[in-house]
């Protein structure tokens, strides 16, 4: 990819990094890059996903004795 | 470096539909509009300019079919054949300066350039440019630009005015927020929902949780079935963890009139399967070379065991010695100088050999201690295994597989045998299991009892090893058998719960103790669920944003220029 439309990518990115506020829209758009950005943005899409599935939620752990 | 800005004038012989030489066409620094009837030329004004500075046309380079059809259409068949066809331009540069580009149609239908009248191979820009838009649209391209589907339409667009990695952009995004698959496991989570879902929703006196399970609203959710909880429990409690325990009192007691087991058979965790790796790993190299040959070090100590008792023997007489320097301190004759220092050096030479033996005995105490951490490990590990299957092997009596049989019914009886084979495989593994563990535990006893006794021998620690190689196959084969018979357990079991609470008309209850249960994997599920919608907005974002980028470069870098703001006609 050359150059010119490498430095074109990058500005565009920092535009939408500037538009957008979710955390996690902005981890996504950080992850796009060549040569495969799609591919780049899955897997920090999976990444994101799998610390919600996995994370050891400390609001459930006090949920135990939380009441309804 | 200097970029041409403007075309101020053309110059056109011999090419394309141009014949002799004609008049400069001079253009406006705005806009300028070219117009006449069918086969004057205008097309090859176009092609002209596109030649000029690429050295080729777009109707040639984009030709899918042999190029060589075209060759030798550059040059106008009218044009005598001793001149040599060339297209000039004069280019107005961004400092205001003017630079002349000329072309010649060489015979073999290449160009030779000039730039200022100096014979040039390339311009300068050229290399770079190599990839850049080339902002012509001849007639015949026009249907490969409009007639397509519209996302090739919108890609050829925004390739002719330079963005086309604004298009990219906006496809990758479009395509992530369309074509994104979750991991197998967050998917796996996600659909592990639909039971309950279809549950809720079945149950026509849960309307109100089923909206607001829909809705997300968790707090009100938990709420409204605390109130429901609480009118059939009969008493009020806001501790989510208390209500749950008699939500399930009050469910099993209703079901225990049909069957009153469980049908649990859990495949093991991520965790289990890295505690039991651990486990294994610590069995296998716990019997190294090195242990078996401090351990075969020991046999010694067997060999030796005279020579501490000699020395006890000696010592005690070297001592009757001090007192009776010259009587034998064993039988009473009289003793030789000589005698007496051969006695001397024998016991020097005793106790030597018995301070020797104290590092065995260290060594002893070493290998005891790592026996006793190996029995430990062996035997916790083998806990953990054996219960995993407890609950489901419980169910094996004739008289609770003939209730389960009568509960599954002659509908269900798929799942019935599904538990039958179940309990059958993982009985007859676990039985092997348990079999090679005692065998393990006797050779760990035998070794124990070899150190006490000094019976060290290599068959001993090489049935151990054995013993616990067999142990360990034995643990493959046994969590094999529950993985494969999970799934099947996990199904069965649902059935099972669904078919006792219709019969003891618990299925409320039920799903209240779900909910309770998920609770907190609900929000989890929500979570993770917004993130997937909001990644699915991301796109209209680029979208807008993609739009707002090609809008500006349309006003600003392709400004027209209206009549009425200077154009002449």
């Amino acid at each position: 990819m050359r150059q010119s439309s490498l430095d074109k990518i990058q500005e565009y990115k920092k535009e939408l990094l500037d538009l957008v506020t979710d955390p996690v829209l902005k981890k996504i758009i950080e992850a796009y890059s060549f040569p495969n950005p799609v591919n780049q943005m899955e897997t920090e899409l999976d990444k994101i996903l799998l610390e919600i599935l996995n994370e050891e939620n400390k609001e459930n752990k006090k949920s135990n004795s939380s009441r309804l | 470096m200097k970029r041409i800005k403007r075309i101020k004038s053309l110059t056109v012989q011999g090419f394309r539909g141009f014949n002799k030489l004609q008049e400069p066409i001079e253009f406006h620094d705005k806009l300028t509009l070219i117009s006449g009837q069918n086969s004057y030329g205008k097309t090859s004004i176009s092609e002209a300019l596109e030649w000029l500075l690429y050295g080729i046309t777009s109707k040639i380079e984009d030709a899918s079919h042999n190029k060589s059809e075209y060759l030798g259409s550059y040059r106008n068949i009218h044009f005598p054949e001793e001149q040599t066809p060339f297209v000039e331009a004069v280019f107005v540069m961004d400092d205001g300066s003017e630079v002349v580009y000329r072309g010649e149609l060489q015979a073999d239908e290449t160009i030779q350039r000039y730039f200022n009248g100096q014979k040039i191979d390339n311009w300068t820009w050229a290399i770079d440019a190599i990839n850049d838009p080339r902002p012509f649209i001849l007639q015949h391209a026009l249907k490969n630009l409009l007639l397509t589907n519209p996302s090739d339409r919108y890609q050829r667009f925004t390739k002719l005015i330079g963005e086309e990695e604004l298009a990219d952009l906006q496809d990758h995004f479009i395509s992530l927020s369309t074509k994104y698959d979750p991991p197998k496991e967050v998917t796996n989570f996600l659909n592990s929902f639909s039971d309950l879902e279809e549950k809720i929703k079945s149950l026509p006196n849960l309307e109100k949780i089923c909206k607001l399970y829909q809705k997300g609203d968790f707090d009100k959710l938990f709420a409204t079935i605390n109130t429901e909880c609480s009118s059939r429990i009969g008493k009020s409690l806001a501790d989510a963890d208390e209500i749950l325990v008699e939500l399930k009192n009050l469910r099993g007691i209703s079901v225990a009139k049909y069957f009153d087991q469980q049908l649990i058979l859990e495949a093991f965790s991520d965790e289990e399967e890295k505690q039991i790796s651990d486990d294994t790993n610590f069995l296998i190299n716990a019997i190294t070379d090195e242990f078996s040959s401090e351990y075969l070090g020991l046999i010694k100590l067997a060999t030796i065991q005279h020579i501490i008792d000699h020395a006890k023997f000696l010592n005690h007489g070297l001592a009757e010695l001090l007192n009776r320097p010259k009587e034998c301190p064993f039988c009473g004759h009289s003793l030789t100088e000589s005698e007496t220092t051969k006695i001397q050096h024998e016991c020097s030479r005793v106790n030597e050999e018995e301070s020797k033996t104290k590092n065995l005995q260290a060594k002893r105490e070493e290998i005891n201690s790592k026996l006793k951490a190996l029995r430990k490990r062996f035997e916790q590990g083998y806990s953990r295994l054996v219960t995993k299957s407890d609950a489901l092997l419980s169910l094996d009596t004739q008289e609770v597989l003939h209730k389960l049989e009568a509960v599954f019914g002659i509908e269900n009886k798929a799942h019935f045998d599904a538990v039958k084979d179940a309990i059958q495989d993982i009985r007859s593994k676990k039985e092997l299991l348990n079999s090679s563990y005692q065998a393990a535990v006797i050779c760990l006893d035998d070794m124990d009892d070899s150190l006490i006794k000094s019976t060290e021998t290599p068959e001993k620690i090489k049935n151990l090893a054995d013993a616990l190689v067999k142990h360990i196959s034995d643990i493959d084969a046994y969590k094999k058998k529950i993985k494969d018979h999970a799934t099947a357990i996990s199904f069965a079991s649902k059935v099972l719960t669904n078919i006792l609470d219709m019969q003891a008309g618990t299925q409320e209850l039920s799903v209240f103790i779900e909910l309770l249960e998920r609770r907190e994997m609900l929000n989890k599920r929500a979570v993770i669920i917004g993130v997937l919608g909001r990644v699915k907005e991301l796109q209209k974002q680029v979208k807008e944003y993609v739009s707002n980028k090609i809008e500006n470069t349309v006003n600003v870098d392709l400004t027209v220029v209206s009549p009425k703001n200077g154009i002449e006609p």
